[in-house]
């Protein structure tokens, strides 16, 4: 099996020691971009010495494609060196905003669907590729609230991205999931829906449950394993997209490297059972 | 579907991020209310979420960055100045490296008069660590022949470039104690200091702090005043001359060998030039 | 040749001499080491996890405005130090 289908997990600092210490083996790494946007340090560092060991994807999580802002031209910079420096498979941002003229919020905030956000965010990505000069991925996410001007579906604004940019996607399905539990749509018309070649990598992760106003809402807290609803939309996507790239991430309550290593493998099993049943 | 009063996307997420950044009990923009699907859930409840997880984001470097002032000021205290100063020094960038930079001229302000007037220093000295942990690598190394051969006559002319990593703190009160005593591991953690009571009025304290190699940093209290003065000056790219001037004027024995020979065994320059 | 540039001239030229070795701390100095131990950015990717961090802020803000931390330990500190 080569090592690019092979599933990830994402770099956390807490485990920098532990990977160091065992190299333990998974497919690849994927590290959050502006955690090395300053220049030196251990962050750097340590990157540099995994690197040699791992293939690796830069995520970035502050550009804000969706935000109306001008294009951070020295944040792209920042990545564009990054990209130099640490020569990774694949890069990627989030379908989101995050800025206005008096500030940044720091998070990955939902658009409305509609045709001047489609247009908007086209010509943002287009700007970042043609300036980063390679292509980019683009991850789905998930959301607490819609917007009542959206004329298009989650899924369509995503093809449609990805046609008129030429942009990849990045598919988390834990985040269909998430988000077709909180709005209501069938999580594997979502995924059918995507153009299955644009899809260049999946993401995995946990997520809670909370109550509100006496319903249930999913936050994506990164905070536990895969659920089981989402190994299979897993394999569903798996079928619909072939085989690529796997990441398992986790952020918050971040167990011991073994449980994401484990959890890897359980990605790989899944992976082997979805090609054995396509061919 | 499409409501009557369609927002513009500027203006939309203008609007989104207004009532993101607002207290948790203000009253939500009915304009913006009104641009969410209603549908079973408040648009409030759900525009609630973003704003916990925004605060909370933002809270949370905050601590990461300043271990010491959420111990001191205990942590409700922290997350109501911590807001305070988000709406009043909004994070500028997609990368959250430079939120605390200016939270220690924010609580010099904020605490001028009062009894805590002491934390901003405590703040200053958090931040220079955090830029210290951070910062470039040297470009270069210092040239320690070339520099013990540079002719008599230019000595005292002599600047060192400091490494991108070194800072010097001071302040008139016991800041390097009082941040030992409480800074514990990523602001959580117990510190063996921790409950040793310290006096404000023994007196102030420098503190440098710089990288020893690409993984670690450090920080060393400066005790004596003519050291203090001599990496003053040293440190703010003044001559040799001056450095010596500075120091010898409190200390005339001032032992300017040693104190050049520690400087450059600690790595302090990345290289020097003439007049 | 006055004092000060011999005094200066002298201590670069022992520098070569010294090795610029460590000397190891010269006088009332304390160390402390350490690594950034978390990734700042980690918490602006797409988990939401940071949400249940913060809390509701209903809290009177009269007491909450004071700080109650650990600086209940640090005593002195008249508003304008004799100097």
């Amino acid at each position: 099996m080569s090592p690019a289908v092979a599933a990830g997990i994402g770099l956390r600092a807490p485990h920098h020691e532990a990977l160091l210490a065992q190299r333990p083996v998974v497919g690849w790494l994927e590290a959050h971009a502006e955690n090395y946007f300053p220049q030196g340090g251990a962050q750097p560092a340590i990157l540099e010495r995994l690197r040699a060991d791992y293939p690796l994807a830069l995520h970035g999580v502050g550009l804000g494609l969706g935000s109306t802002t001008p294009l951070d031209l020295a944040h792209v910079a920042r990545l564009r060196q990054l990209i130099a420096r640490f020569e990774p498979m694949l890069v990627s941002e989030h379908l989101c905003w995050g800025a206005v003229d008096d500030g940044h919020l720091n998070d990955l905030l939902p658009l409305p669907y509609t045709e001047e956000a489609l247009r908007h965010v086209v010509a943002r990505v287009d700007e970042l590729q043609q300036r980063l000069q390679r292509r980019v991925l683009v991850e789905n996410l998930s959301s607490y609230l819609q917007f009542a001007e959206s004329t298009l579906d989650e899924w369509e604004f995503l093809a449609a991205l990805a046609e008129r940019s030429g942009c990849g996607l990045l598919l988390d399905v834990n985040n269909v999931y998430v988000s077709a539990c909180n709005h209501g749509f069938d999580a594997h018309h979502f995924i059918a829906s995507l153009p299955a070649a644009a899809i260049g990598e999946i993401h995995l992760a946990g997520h809670d449950v909370e109550r509100l106003d006496g319903r249930e809402i999913r936050i994506d807290t990164h905070a536990h394993e895969v659920c089981d609803e989402v190994w299979s939309l897993y394999r569903f996507a798996l079928e619909h997209v072939g085989q690529v790239p796997t990441l398992i991430e986790w952020d918050t309550k971040l167990p011991p490297l073994e449980v994401l290593v484990a959890e890897a493998l359980r990605a790989d099993a899944v992976a082997r059972s979805a090609r054995a049943s396509v061919a | 579907m499409r409501t009557s009063t369609t927002l513009s996307l500027a203006e939309l997420q203008k609007r989104f991020a207004a009532a993101l950044r607002a207290d948790a009990d203000a009253a939500v923009d009915p304009l913006l209310l009104a641009q969410l699907r209603d549908d079973g859930i408040a648009p409030a409840r759900r525009l609630a979420l973003y704003r916990r997880n925004v605060h909370g984001n933002f809270l949370k470097v905050l601590a990461l960055e300043f271990p010491a002032i959420r111990r001191l000021g205990g942590l409700d205290w922290f997350d109501h100045i911590g807001l305070e100063f988000m709406r009043e020094h909004p994070s500028r960038s997609g990368d959250l490296h430079g939120i605390g930079a200016p939270f220690a001229a924010f609580l010099a302000r904020r605490l001028a008069g009062t009894a805590h007037a002491w934390f901003a220093d405590v703040a200053a000295l958090e931040w220079a660590w955090q830029e210290c942990l951070v910062a470039a690598e040297p470009q270069g190394s210092l040239d320690v022949a070339a520099l013990a051969g540079v002719d008599a006559a230019r000595a005292a002319d002599l600047r060192f470039e400091p490494h991108p990593a070194l800072r010097l703190i001071e302040s008139r009160w016991p800041v390097f104690t009082i941040w030992q005593a409480n800074r514990g591991d990523e602001g959580d953690g117990e510190t063996a200091h921790r409950d040793a009571r310290i006096d404000l009025d023994s007196g102030g304290e420098a503190v440098l702090l710089r990288r020893c190699d690409r993984l670690q940093a450090e920080a060393r209290r400066c005790g004596q005043p003519a050291n203090v003065r001599w990496l003053r000056v040293l440190v703010g790219g003044g001559t040799l001359g001056e450095a010596w001037d500075a120091a010898t004027a409190v200390a005339p024995d001032f032992d300017v060998a040693r104190a050049l020979a520690n400087a450059v065994s600690l790595g302090l320059f990345q290289g020097f030039r003439g007049s | 040749m006055n004092t000060k540039t011999a005094l200066l001239a002298a201590a670069l030229g022992s520098l070569l001499a010294a090795g610029a070795q460590a000397m190891g701390p010269d006088e009332n100095s304390e160390k402390c080491y350490g690594v950034a131990k978390a990734g700042k950015n980690d918490c602006a990717a797409n988990g939401h996890g940071c949400a249940a961090q913060a809390k509701q802020d209903a809290d009177p803000k009269e007491w909450i405005s004071v700080p109650k931390g650990t600086c209940e330990k640090i005593v002195g500190g008249s508003l304008t130090p004799a100097k």
